[in-house]
């Protein structure tokens, strides 16, 4: 009977840039400091999941992929991270490259001198046996005949070097009954790819779940995807964490990892045991406020306040602010009609948010209510124009290229009206 | 369409207040504030409706509030009206409660029989009258009409011709509109030769940043290939270490070769020296034998004296006693001492060769050395060196043998060079890993430069697009109005020019007929014999005014889609004129009421006169203390 207890985490992503925090407009981004703000909340999130490891008493921690990005980090976070690694002791760390840190020349995975209880499954080295302890932690090479599948519809690119290619013909019975996979063991297989993909997505290291399950494993940590995903797959031991600290808009809510145990009897029967732990230091969340109605910035400026308390409270209007202001990142989209003429003041609903939250940008994209159906049947030039351009917009092949021919009716009917254009 | 009545029950400061209206010529008189605008705001607010909403930042109030009376009392009213083909409706409105209803003449109530837009407004009035509020305002209402006398009064009704065949509006300019799209365009994005906007800006710095970037990559391109030469320079260190060990061990194995075939060469040169002392070992027994013989054979014979002597024998045989004595003294004297000095020279003899040999020692190091040799091969062949055959013949070999002796000299002059270039080697490795660490330490970064220039080019290349976005939908706007204007040209000029040559024939009886207006600014106006080409300059003010007109009653035609002949709504149009200019219009507008419907609004007692004596039929209403 064994019994093991590990943190899983994926897609920390350390030193990356951080590009939706933007430049003040017009100039160039001379250090608002925010994103270099960011890149330490990374560190920072880091730090915290391997504390968590060790008050949780796990013995082992997983990172399936992506830690840091090779294309911008810095020796000192290496060194950084290794030394956070060392003071772990007796827990050891299980790494498996990503798209992002790959393995390969100039790789830190492979230069680099990693503390003793750190183990880097790659090139040559696809899985780490510990008999003593009765477990087996698995690579990505550690089962070629997985790639290259068959099931897939439609295209995709060869996964990148850190396994080897190679459609050997998968049989059915798998590793377990070749002897490969030892069933009293505690077997647990680390991943960084696309799960089930479906054509049009993202496409990097497609993986089946269906040949997954079939390797024999007790626990399959996944990374790749930033948003998390529990109990994947028919038997439901495929996990994928998500980034423990979002990256971005399209990371909204909260993030962190998993801490989980898995128990093995000698009769081959097992529970596995996975919690979901938040760690995100920071929060995005994307706000579509419709200003319909609203004839001042002050006006707006309430419903926007109001959108925010909701998030700070989260669910149920907590008497104490869930969600410091500080933690938030918003991206606040004005949308609806307004009054012709009505020039939103963005500076103003800027300079109110400043302060009380970490980071705001305000788009607008209300527009003037105009009556295109009396007004395409208006004789005249703006008639005639509204015609063509509802015409065209018709027309559209797709949503991108409707926007912007929306966009130049609004233009058009204002230069006709007004003889000006608001951009 | 004429307008029958008004009831206006409450609305601004006007109350329980009707009106009625003919199809002629009506004027309505009255002194400032005495609520002229309201009537026509009644007028707009029953067909379409009032806008209402919350007070703008300019403090101004939307219609509905502005008009609602102070009291509070009722707020609204009806109005009767009278389409061409003869159907007469009434539409009622209370604001209050924000009901509308219509009625045929037979009141009965068809208000569900219109088609509902946005906000629940009921269509009646663009299906009746064919336009909705903003044309209707734009047509029905005529406001002072600026013409002035001078050439500028000529320009302006030039611009508006122009207008009117452009965009179907004598108010709304085509040029102004590309123009304005033109400017956005300009401001915001610039012109392919440009550097000064936004996007040829954005354009630069990106140029910059992309090419900053690029450095930035190369030098950590740089650094980690530093950092690979240090790691592989000191794995060849440690290479470079552990052939110098060995060569330590092959060097102590040739030296230790060396020793054991010195050693056997004395061997074996002690089994030749051996032999000697054997010989001489046996050489000094027989020496030694010999003494005791002579000493023994001396002592016998003086024994064999005295017994002699003794027994008085009689011997048949008898030597002399110097004889005897001579005899004695050589066999015990003289044949010893010989021999004692001889065996001491062959003792010396040995003695020396012994000292020379040391064969004890030589045995225990010859077994010290070869146990040596053993453990030294063993260790090279642990490490993987097995090019050492004629070491077991050495070891094999009892003697020295001079062929190895020939080999041993090679192996040593290779292993002579070998020990040489390991050692220059070591020597160039460790300058070449200081150099290396020194250039690494120079090129250390610690910064979040790259980031940075990512995060720029990235935001850079969001606005980028951004701008490009509304540049092609501003240049598609600008595109398709080009398209319409063109379209208007082909399509609604005719039709302008007709019906103003026809409006223009009526009011100058038959003067002018035929008006065409080009980009030249040019205006032909052609009479009905000859071909008049009239330059705008050119026209009197009487003629502009004329023609103003008649471009306002051929708009108000064409813009119609049912061909409802609208009144015209005239609001203190002769402030700018003198009496004979004013008498002029008037006669004008008398000639048109026999079509339509005009309401005129004044002020001015005296043009209230004037139109009375020159117009037919007019009804005049007196706004008094209201």
């Amino acid at each position: 009977m064994g019994c093991i207890k590990f943190v899983h985490c994926a897609d920390v992503h350390l030193d990356a840039p951080f590009s939706s925090l933007g430049t003040k407009d017009g100039s160039p981004l001379a250090g608002t400091g925010k994103s270099a703000v960011r890149r330490m909340d990374l560190r920072n999130t880091f730090r915290k999941i391997m504390d968590i490891a060790r008050e949780e008493g796990a013995g082992y921690v997983f990172i399936s992929g992506d830690l840091y990005e090779h294309g911008f980090v810095r020796k000192s976070t290496i060194n950084y991270v290794n030394s956070i690694f060392k003071s772990l002791e007796d827990i050891k760390v299980f790494i498996v490259p990503g798209n992002h840190d790959p393995w390969g020349k100039g790789s830190y995975y492979m230069d680099f001198e990693w503390a003793d209880n750190v183990y880097i499954l790659a090139g040559n080295r696809t899985h780490a046996y510990f008999e003593e302890e009765g477990i087996c932690i698995y690579g990505p090479g550690a089962f070629p005949g997985i790639y290259g599948d068959r099931d897939f519809q439609g295209t995709f690119k060869d996964a990148v070097n850190t396994i080897k290619s190679g459609s050997e013909g998968f049989d059915i019975k798998g590793p377990v009954n070749r002897g490969l996979v030892n069933p009293g063991f505690i077997n647990i297989l680390l991943m960084h790819g696309t799960l089930d993909f479906k054509i049009g997505q993202d496409n990097y290291n497609p993986l089946s779940s269906r040949r997954l399950e079939s390797l024999g494993m007790d626990y399959i940590a996944l990374g790749h995807f930033h948003k998390r995903m529990d109990g994947l797959g028919s038997q439901g031991i495929i996990y994928n964490p998500g980034s423990p600290e979002p990256l971005g808009f399209d990371e909204p809510g909260e993030h962190g990892i998993y801490v989980g145990s898995v128990m093995k009897k000698g009769n081959g029967e097992k529970v596995l045991d996975v919690k979901f732990k938040v760690t995100n230091a920071k929060r995005y969340e994307v706000l579509r406020i419709d200003i319909s109605g609203c004839v001042t910035d002050e006006e707006i400026m309430a419903r926007i306040n109001d959108a925010i308390a909701r998030i700070k409270s989260a669910a149920g209007g907590a008497a104490v602010d869930v969600v410091p202001g500080e933690a938030l990142l918003l991206s606040i989209v004005l949308c609806g009609y307004i009054e012709q003429g009505f020039k939103v003041d963005m500076e103003y609903l800027l300079s109110c948010l400043e302060g009380r939250v970490f980071y705001a940008k305000v788009e607008n994209q209300a527009v003037p209510g105009y009556d295109f159906d009396e007004i395409k049947k208006e004789a005249g030039i703006k008639g005639l124009f509204a015609r063509k351009m509802l015409g065209l917009i018709e027309e559209a092949k797709g949503d991108y290229e409707r926007d912007l021919l929306v966009k130049a009716l609004y233009y058009g009917i204002q230069a006709i009206e007004e003889g000006k254009v608001d951009i | 369409m004429v307008i029958k009545r008004l009831g206006i029950k409450g609305f601004g400061r006007l109350e329980e207040f009707e009106i009625r209206l003919t199809g002629g010529i009506n004027v309505i008189y009255g002194e400032n504030e005495s609520g002229k605008t309201t009537i026509q705001w009644f007028i707009k607010g029953m067909f379409y409706g009032l806008e209402g909403g919350r007070e703008r930042e300019d403090g101004s109030k939307p219609p509905l509030k502005r008009f609602e009376p102070w009291d509070g009392s009722q707020y609204g009213g009806f109005l009767e009206y009278v389409l061409d083909d003869g159907s007469s409706y009434t539409v009622n409105r209370d604001f209050n409660r924000n009901t509308v209803r219509i009625m045929d003449s037979s009141f009965n109530d068809i208000t569900h029989t219109f088609e509902v837009g946005k906000d629940r407004k009921i269509k009646f009035a663009e299906e009746h009258l064919g336009l909705n509020e903003t044309c209707f305002e734009k047509t029905v209402f005529i406001k002072q009409m600026e013409t002035r006398i001078d050439s500028s009064g000529r320009q302006e009704i030039l611009n508006r011709l122009i207008n009117a065949q452009e965009t179907g509006y004598e108010d709304v300019s085509f040029k102004a509109a590309e123009k304005a799209l033109l400017d956005a365009i300009k401001t915001c994005t610039g012109t392919g030769r440009s550097t000064t906007r936004p996007l040829d800006k954005i354009a630069e710095r990106l140029g910059m940043l992309k090419e900053k970037l690029g450095e930035l990559k190369k030098k950590r391109e740089r650094f980690s290939e530093v950092e690979a030469y240090i790691k592989k320079t000191k794995m060849m260190i440690i290479k470079n270490k552990r052939e110098m060990d060995i060569l330590n061990v092959s060097g102590e194995l040739i030296k230790t070769a060396r020793e054991l075939l010195r050693l056997k060469k004395i061997k074996g040169d002690n089994r030749m020296a051996a032999k000697n002392i054997k010989c001489m070992k046996n050489t000094k027994r027989y020496l030694d034998a010999g003494i005791i013989a002579a000493c023994l054979a001396a002592i016998a014979l003086v024994l064999v004296e005295r017994i002699i002597e003794m027994y008085s024998l009689a011997v048949g045989f008898q030597l002399p006693v110097a004889a005897r004595v001579f005899l004695v003294l050589i066999l015990g004297l003289v044949v010893p001492g010989i021999l004692l000095l001889a065996r001491r020279r062959v003792i010396n003899n040995q003695r020396e060769l012994e000292k020379k040999l040391g064969v004890e020692s030589i045995k225990n190091d010859i077994e010290g050395t070869r146990a040596k040799l053993v453990s030294l091969v063993k260790r090279l062949e642990e490490e993987g060196q097995l090019k050492y055959p004629w070491v077991f013949s050495l070891l094999a070999a009892e003697e020295g043998e001079a062929d190895i002796e020939s080999i041993l000299n090679e192996e040593e002059k290779t292993w002579m060079m070998a020990f040489e270039r390991a050692r220059d080697e070591e020597m160039n490795l460790a300058l070449k890993l200081k150099e290396y660490e020194t250039i690494a330490a120079s090129m250390d970064y610690d910064d979040e430069e790259i980031q940075e220039a990512a995060e720029e080019i990235e935001e850079l290349e969001t606005r980028k697009k951004n701008l490009e976005e509304i540049r092609f939908s501003l240049n598609k706007a600008l595109e398709v109005l080009q398209e319409s204007r063109i379209e208007m040209q082909r399509d609604f000029l005719p039709l302008l020019n007709e019906r103003m040559g026809y409006y223009l024939c009526s009011i100058t009886e038959g003067r002018y007929r035929d008006i065409r207006a080009d980009d030249r600014l040019v205006i032909k106006i052609m009479g009905p014999e000859n071909i008049d080409v009239v330059n705008a300059s050119q026209l009197s003010s009487g003629t502009v005014d004329q023609v103003y007109i008649a471009l306002r009653l051929a708009l108000a035609d064409l813009i119609t889609s049912r061909g409802e002949r609208l009144p015209f709504i005239m609001d203190e149009v002769f402030s700018q004129f003198d009496d004979t200019r004013t008498r002029e219009t008037v006669k004008i507008l008398d000639n048109l009421s026999w079509d339509r419907q005009v309401v005129l609004f004044t002020c001015k007692k005296r043009e209230v006169e004037m139109i009375s004596e020159i117009c037919g039929k007019v009804n005049i209403i007196e706004l008094t203390g209201v």
